[in-house]
């Protein structure tokens, strides 16, 4: 056996490691399906120390490491590329401390989203960022890829929720970024490692911070007979000054695919596109807020505007959104969930031009979307056995992304750059802003084990 | 420098930024703490801030960015100042977008301008700093500079999207970009904001915008003691109402903001839609009733005034101490107590202002300049209430002293474990430490 092997096993236990080339599969991607690679080894391990011990081996070894958690990612940044070593930390799912008082909670990073808004609601209280994939995808990979969700509309993103974080660098040093509710000194290193998709370390205790619940929540279906119209309304609201929690949207495809999945929310099947809209807050604002919405979706050519009446239509309506990529995923083997963003006054410019993209490359494409931050995910349905299929699709994808750029957008809004968009990334930043973020990289992990192969173009990263 | 060396670099520095934009010899107003910097030098675009900067790396010149120089206290003493380089010429507002709810702006853009110019379309940039009137956004991202309405809306932090950086070499870098959502790469916003020119010149700051509110009202809860005001800021808090700003006033920041009310009070602020500002202010009046404290209902202007005042307090009043102490919001009460006690016999005219759903608390007075023996007893007391409020997560920083005591206590006090890797990210982006040399967290 392996000398390294064998270390972490003194570890972790000999049944806490996998290096059996079938069972290791099951870690050869993640929830993009287009890029996989199994890795050496998987090492699950169930405390801080632990991951300190590991690294500290891996390290030594000069063996690549990256940690997993739920594997929800689509962005193929929990995939080994290098033949590393991975640290699953799904064990390390307590949560340790809820501190209402000061709207705080620290957990370990493989508790799951949900988990933590559920074990706070019945106190009135609610973690915000809410990703699609809550019911499964961790804190820690929620951390590491900043993730959004539909109501990061009005809440932010994960760096606005997060107090504090403890970190394992990549030379097994601990250190503390932020200062876990209060505000740390000097540079922000809590903000620059959220959203360092799993580069500069691995987080091992989160603080993350607790919101309120609203007084009243309102949701609004609107129905459109054009994806134009839809774009055109959501423009309209934005631009009126009201922030709605979330804004979602879903054209005819996702509507399909959600209506004969189980999901089926009782959306208008024959609506080109429905938008999703929620309203929170003072009931004061929210009653206010919601007629002026309803006044300009019918303005800008809704069909019908539906007001969810309880709790469990609500409950329905957003199961229906949040599984939309699920029901996607059954139309053909394989789904490809893009992600980008432009600035949401070019949404009635630009989605029409994407379904013409997808239409030339002669793919079925589905969006469902946060369209209220311009946030895009074109998805696209495809066979990933056929190689001819799977090259239009990268070529869609391309011309998608410089579709996106070129009207002053960006690559990811919440997804993350990965495996998937490294290609990409020299479409919007030159080669001196790619090498100050290799500069930072190799502050936090200057012999480059850490998650190699992800983020940055390689030859870049070569270059330190 | 020796004169000789000035006259040369004076010469090249009027090539690139022209004769009038280049002052010598500097007048007092830019004395930072104890040193009095060689040129102050005013370039009215990017490219002749990378062409300074190309200069100062080349020959190892010191620079100081500044926006309108309100922060310019803060911070450790300087090392060297060589250079001082005032944003003040780039002024402009780049792009602005309604529709989209962003903002371009050249670094020295006033936070007032812009607010003007958005006004018209009911949008606005929710920073109230110190100064708030005199503020460039620049300033406002390099120092995350903010003021009470920190509460409802965060930190300017949380609203920087994009940045253009003229790096210590002259080369420029973008972070983020224009979208209000992006995952893009690392986000190398957050390596600028708030690291006070120390890695780099800020000359372009995108922002998201937020809808200004459409009303706005602010109620004052007055009482002797602390215990039932505490009460009230707890009771608002855990309810459903949404302040966007709730600040304690000692009684002597009270004499200034409201003179007929010269208590301790708490301030809380509605700015939200007309019928919910009313609902609001209907619930803070029966929460008073409740508590049996005085209250005082401030509108519209009324109420934007006092907080313009609040920003400005520390010119109101003798202030040349003021300390931001951080603290777990539950313990703010307590964190005001012990700064009173810690303070309140070394400084003249004590002014508190404290932020009970943030955790930070201003606090702020006069000193007899110059007798020793008060200078170093406040160092004392400043060490001494970092030391208590370590324990707790707490952290005391010196926004603003004098240098004497600057010279016993690091403004910044303590960092903690990732001190080295601050200590490599200067390394990385400012090598020959050029920019703002000494003035940072464990003197970078
Ligand atoms: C159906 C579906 C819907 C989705 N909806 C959304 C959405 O609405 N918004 C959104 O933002 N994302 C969404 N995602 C993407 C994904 O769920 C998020 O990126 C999520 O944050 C990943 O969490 P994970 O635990 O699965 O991480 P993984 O996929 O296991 O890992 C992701 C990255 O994080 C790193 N990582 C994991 N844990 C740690 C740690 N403790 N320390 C350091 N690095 C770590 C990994 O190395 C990897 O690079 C969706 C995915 C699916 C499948």
């Amino acid at each position: 056996m392996t000398s390294w092997i064998a270390e972490l096993k003194e570890i972790v236990g000999s049944e806490d490691i996998i290096t059996d080339p079938e069972r290791l599969l099951v870690y050869e991607c993640d929830g993009l399906s287009i890029h996989k690679h199994p890795p050496a080894a998987v090492v699950f391990p169930e405390s801080a120390e632990e991951v300190v011990g590991i690294v500290k081996v891996l390290c030594r070894h000069r063996i690549p490491f990256l940690a997993r958690g739920a594997g929800t990612g689509l962005s193929g940044g929990a995939v080994a590329v290098q033949d590393g070593v991975i640290l699953e930390l799904a064990r390390m799912n307590r949560i340790l401390e809820i501190d209402y008082e000061n709207r705080l909670a620290v957990v370990e990073p493989g508790v799951i989203n949900l988990m933590l808004t559920r074990a706070v609601a019945d106190a009135g209280y609610f973690y915000a960022p809410d990703p699609s994939s809550q019911m499964a995808c961790t804190l820690g990979g929620n951390v590491a890829e900043n993730a959004g969700g539909p109501h990061c509309l009005k809440y932010g993103l994960t760096v606005h929720h997060i107090a504090g974080l403890e970190v394992v660098l990549p030379n097994g040093e601990m250190v503390t970024l932020g200062g876990h509710g209060t505000d740390a000194v000097g540079y922000d290193l809590l903000g620059l490692f959220i959203g360092s998709e799993g580069t500069f370390g691995i987080a091992t205790k989160i603080t993350v911070r607790l919101t309120r619940q609203p007084q009243a929540v309102k949701t609004l279906l609107a129905d459109f007979l054009s994806v134009e119209d839809a774009s055109r309304a959501v423009s309209a609201i934005i631009a009126a000054g009201i922030l709605p929690s979330a804004m979602e949207m879903m054209d005819r495809a996702t509507i399909e695919a959600v209506e004969a999945s189980v999901y089926a929310a009782g959306l208008p099947t024959d609506a080109a596109a429905v938008v999703l809209i929620e309203l929170d807050g003072l009931a004061a604002s929210v009653e206010y807020d919601a007629a002026r919405v309803f006044e300009l979706c019918r303005a800008n050519g809704a069909r019908c505007v539906l007001v969810a009446r309880d709790e469990v239509e609500r409950a329905r309506l957003w199961a229906g959104r949040k599984g939309a990529f699920g029901a996607l995923g059954r139309i053909r083997p394989d789904l490809m969930v893009q992600d980008a963003v432009i600035p949401r006054s070019k949404l009635p410019e630009v989605l029409p031009e994407v379904y013409r993209i997808a239409a030339r490359y002669g793919l079925r494409m589905a969006n469902v979307f946060h369209a209220g931050d311009g946030n895009l995910h074109p998805n696209i349905c495809f066979d990933g056995r056929n190689p001819d299929e799977v090259q239009r699709v990268k070529e869609a994808c391309r011309e998608i992304m410089e579709l996106c750029v070129r009207v002053g957008g960006t690559l990811t809004g919440e997804h993350g750059v990965g495996l998937d968009k490294i290609a990409y990334m020299p479409l919007v930043f030159t080669d001196d802003d790619l090498e100050a973020m290799a500069r930072v990289r190799a502050v936090f992990d200057p012999e480059g084990l850490c998650n190699p192969g992800k983020v940055l173009p390689v030859r870049r990263c070569r270059a330190f | 420098m020796t004169p000789q060396n000035a006259d040369g670099v004076e010469r090249e520095l009027v090539s690139i930024v022209g004769e009038a934009n280049v002052l010598r010899p500097v007048p007092e107003t830019y004395v930072i703490d104890d040193r009095r910097p060689a040129f102050v030098v005013f370039p009215e675009t990017s490219e002749e801030v990378a062409a300074l900067l190309r200069l100062a790396h080349a020959r190892e010149l010191a620079v100081v960015p500044m926006g309108s120089g309100r922060r310019l206290s803060f911070g450790n003493l300087p090392e060297r100042v060589d250079i001082l380089l005032s944003t003040r010429r780039m002024n402009r507002i780049l792009e602005y977008e309604p529709a989209d709810l962003t903002a371009s702006v050249e670094a020295g853009c006033a936070l007032e301008a812009f607010n003007r110019a958005a006004l018209p379309h009911r949008q606005w940039l929710p920073f109230d700093p110190p100064d708030a009137d005199r503020a460039t956004l620049g300033g406002i991202a390099a120092a995350d500079d903010f003021g009470p309405l920190r509460h409802g809306y965060g930190r300017p932090r949380d609203s920087v999207i994009g940045l253009e950086v003229v790096q210590a070499d002259g080369t420029r870098i973008r972070a983020g970009g224009r979208v209000v959502k992006n995952v893009t790469g690392y986000d190398l916003n957050k390596l600028f904001v708030g690291s006070f020119g120390t890695l780099g010149v800020l000359v372009r700051v995108n922002f998201k915008l937020r809808p200004s509110p459409e009303a706005e009202a602010t109620i004052l809860f007055f009482d002797s003691g602390w215990e039932r005001l505490e009460a009230g800021a707890r009771q608002i808090l855990q309810s459903e109402l949404l302040p966007a700003a709730l600040v304690f006033a000692n009684e002597e920041a009270m004499s200034v903001l409201l003179p007929d009310h010269p208590r301790k009070a708490l301030l809380v602020r509605f700015l939200e839609t007309a019928p919910a500002v009313v609902y609001q202010v209907e619930r803070a009046k029966a929460l008073a009733h409740s508590l049996a404290v005085e209250l005082v209902e401030l509108k519209d202007e009324a109420s934007r005034s006092i907080w313009e005042k609040l920003g400005r307090l520390h010119r109101l009043l003798p202030t040349d101490l003021r300390l931001r102490l951080s603290v777990l919001p539950a313990r703010t009460v307590e964190a005001l107590w012990a700064s009173e006690r810690a303070l309140g016999e070394k400084l003249a005219r004590l002014h508190i202002l404290a932020q009970p759903g943030t955790g930070i608390v201003h606090i702020g007075g006069g000193l007899a300049i110059g007798e020793e023996h008060i200078l170093s007893s406040c160092a004392q007391a400043i060490l001494h209430l970092r030391m208590m409020w370590a324990a707790h997560r707490g952290r005391v920083i010196v926004e603003h002293a004098p240098p004497e005591i600057k010279r016993y206590v690091d403004v910044w006090g303590d960092v903690g474990t990732s001190l080295p890797l601050m200590r490599a990210l200067k390394h990385a982006f400012d090598p020959k430490r050029i920019l703002s040399p000494g003035r940072f967290v464990a003197g970078l």
